[in-house]
């Protein structure tokens, strides 16, 4: 289980740290890095919506665990 | 970033298989009960197993099959024609001497089958059980004894007993696993994940390790600091994103995923009451001499029979520490105070529940020892012996109070009505209503099975 694994605890919050210099109004580009970091891409409009909730509800945390854990994300197991 | 129109990746192409993996309806796996089983061809006797693995190999000639000649002939050669071509794994005289039990065997029961003095509580159970006296194997190396034994071949990769019980019949608990790995005893060999891996089959058939001290389940509990309902906000976007990904792309081990996740979150509800057996009345508790909070085959035995309430299919204890190569006077001693309590009381536990009549209880290791001794003196054991050695089965669907097979004189070969291990997982998967041939998985173009192309029923044993 790579969700409650400490290394992608870590990583998770690691992550989420850098990721606290994109405040609010730069929520947009903040989501653009780490899903570029993360899956190579960046999020579609539907994505960006829910995402966007995310980060509001839970903050960068959360959508760091959200996006290591993706099936998109892990290539290997 | 400009995304490429048709990404056609291995797992994409496969998804898409004509085998049509991919096309499995992702509500069939998550969250539901036990369903209509599509490989159960004959009537089933037992609904689910506990599965009781001595892990090193136990000896047979000091336990189950009695062999009056080695006392008779103690310290003299075994004969060379028996051990012609032979190797051992560690014996290296040429021709090994002769080693009579250390300890008496005795009638028990009403069925009068011998049980040596390392059994006691065992030998009082004992007409509930069939005891096989002329199982043999394929190899005498742990790893891969236990491996055949557990998965039907010698090499990492084939899926275990267990996954596919889980994959042939499902779960009867959406909040626990198909199949549970208990593991209690001294550290010999290490036990490895692949002895109940899933192989080939889904992610999600592989067997889950519970503890009885610390955390019962490894990364199953929250990071600290992260709460249930925030693990559910991610969770749903999670599967959100994954299910968007499923329809893509097709990837069945995305559905996995998908669905253990979902299972670790029940879990983390489901396992902390389960695990916790000081709620066991006192008479209970102390018929099985367990203690709660430490590591023990009796706790493991308690535990089995709280997973086999609630419905979980496969049941594996793997108990360490049989692996006697010297001083097997005091390192059988010492396993058999460990599991022999615990094994009778289990059986009395299941049965006076009315369990015992639908849970099938296999006894047994990857193979037994020889009936020559390896070094002398105080210090003598037993070497590695899968040509002929003992298990037993009870419960569900098995003949009460019976023996079947025998060894030659010396307890050297599987000589009368020989039961292979492939023989004995066909007739594992019987009880459990299965035919074995019909239990397939389509794999690399080919339909494999877990008795690979042999493996009888023992008509026999069966009641």
């Amino acid at each position: 289980m790579t969700l409650n694994d400490p290394m992608f605890d870590e990583c998770s919050r690691a992550l989420a740290e850098k990721l606290n210099v994109y405040g609010k109004g730069k929520i947009n580009e903040g989501l653009d890095h780490v899903f570029m970091k993360c899956l190579g891409r960046i999020p579609d409009k539907e994505e960006r919506i829910k995402f966007q909730e995310l980060v509001k509800n839970d903050g960068w945390y959360s959508v760091c665990v959200v996006l290591l854990n993706l099936d998109e994300a892990l290539t290997r197991e | 970033m400009m995304q490429l129109p048709i990404e056609i990746t291995r797992r994409k192409f496969l998804g898409h298989s004509p085998i049509g993996i991919g096309s499995l309806a992702l509500g069939s796996l998550i969250g539901k009960g036990a369903t209509e089983s599509n490989f159960q061809d004959v009537a089933p006797r037992a609904k689910r197993v506990i599965y009781l693995f001595m892990s090193g190999g136990p000896s047979h000639v000091d336990t189950f099959d009695p062999k009056p000649i080695l006392t008779q002939r103690d310290g003299q050669k075994v004969p060379k024609e028996i051990i012609k071509n032979h190797e051992f794994a560690m014996i290296k005289e040429a021709q090994p001497l002769l080693k009579g039990s250390h300890w008496k065997f005795h009638k028990r029961g009403q069925s009068g089958i011998e049980v040596s003095d390392l059994f006691p509580r065992v030998g009082e159970i004992i007409d509930n059980v069939a005891v096989i006296r002329s199982v043999h194997s394929d190899t005498f190396n742990h790893d891969p004894a236990v491996m055949f034994m557990n998965t039907g071949s010698v090499r990492f990769g084939r899926p275990s007993l267990g996954s596919w019980l889980s994959y042939g019949l499902g779960s009867e608990n959406n909040d626990l696993p198909a199949f549970v790995v208990l593991a209690s005893g001294k550290n010999r060999q290490p036990l490895l994940d692949s002895y109940w891996g899933s192989g080939f089959l889904p992610a999600e058939h592989q067997g889950v390790q519970f503890r009885t001290s610390g955390d019962p389940v490894l990364f199953v509990k929250n990071p600290e600091g992260v709460s249930r309902e925030q693990r559910r906000r991610q969770l749903d976007l999670i599967n959100w994103m994954n299910n968007r990904r499923f329809e893509s792309v097709g990837d069945p081990e995305i559905v996995a995923r998908i669905a253990q996740y979902e299972l670790a979150y029940r879990m983390q509800m489901s396992v902390p009451e389960l695990t916790d057996i000081s709620t066991e009345p006192e008479n209970i508790r102390k018929s099985y001499g367990s203690e709660p909070g430490k590591v023990s085959f009796a706790n493991n035995c308690l535990l089995a029979r709280r997973l086999a309430e609630r419905g979980v299919r496969f049941i594996q204890l793997y108990d360490k520490g049989w692996d006697s190569h010297g001083q097997i006077v005091s390192d059988h001693t010492e396993r058999c105070k460990q599991v022999d309590q615990p094994i009778a009381a289990l059986i009395n536990d299941l049965k006076q529940r009315g369990m015992l009549d639908d849970t099938l209880v296999v006894w047994g290791g990857e193979f037994g020892r020889t009936p020559m001794s390896q070094g002398s003196g105080n210090g003598y054991g037993r070497d590695h012996h899968p040509h002929g050695f003992s298990m037993w089965m009870a419960g569900g669907g098995i003949k009460p109070g019976h023996v079947h097979g025998a060894t030659d004189e010396f307890g050297y070969f599987a000589a009368e009505d020989r039961v292979h291990v492939h023989d004995l997982n066909a007739t594992i998967l019987h009880c459990l209503g299965i035919d074995h041939e019909s239990l397939t998985f389509n794999h690399q173009g080919r339909n494999f099975r877990l008795t690979d192309e042999f493996g009888k029923v023992v008509d026999n044993i069966i009641s």
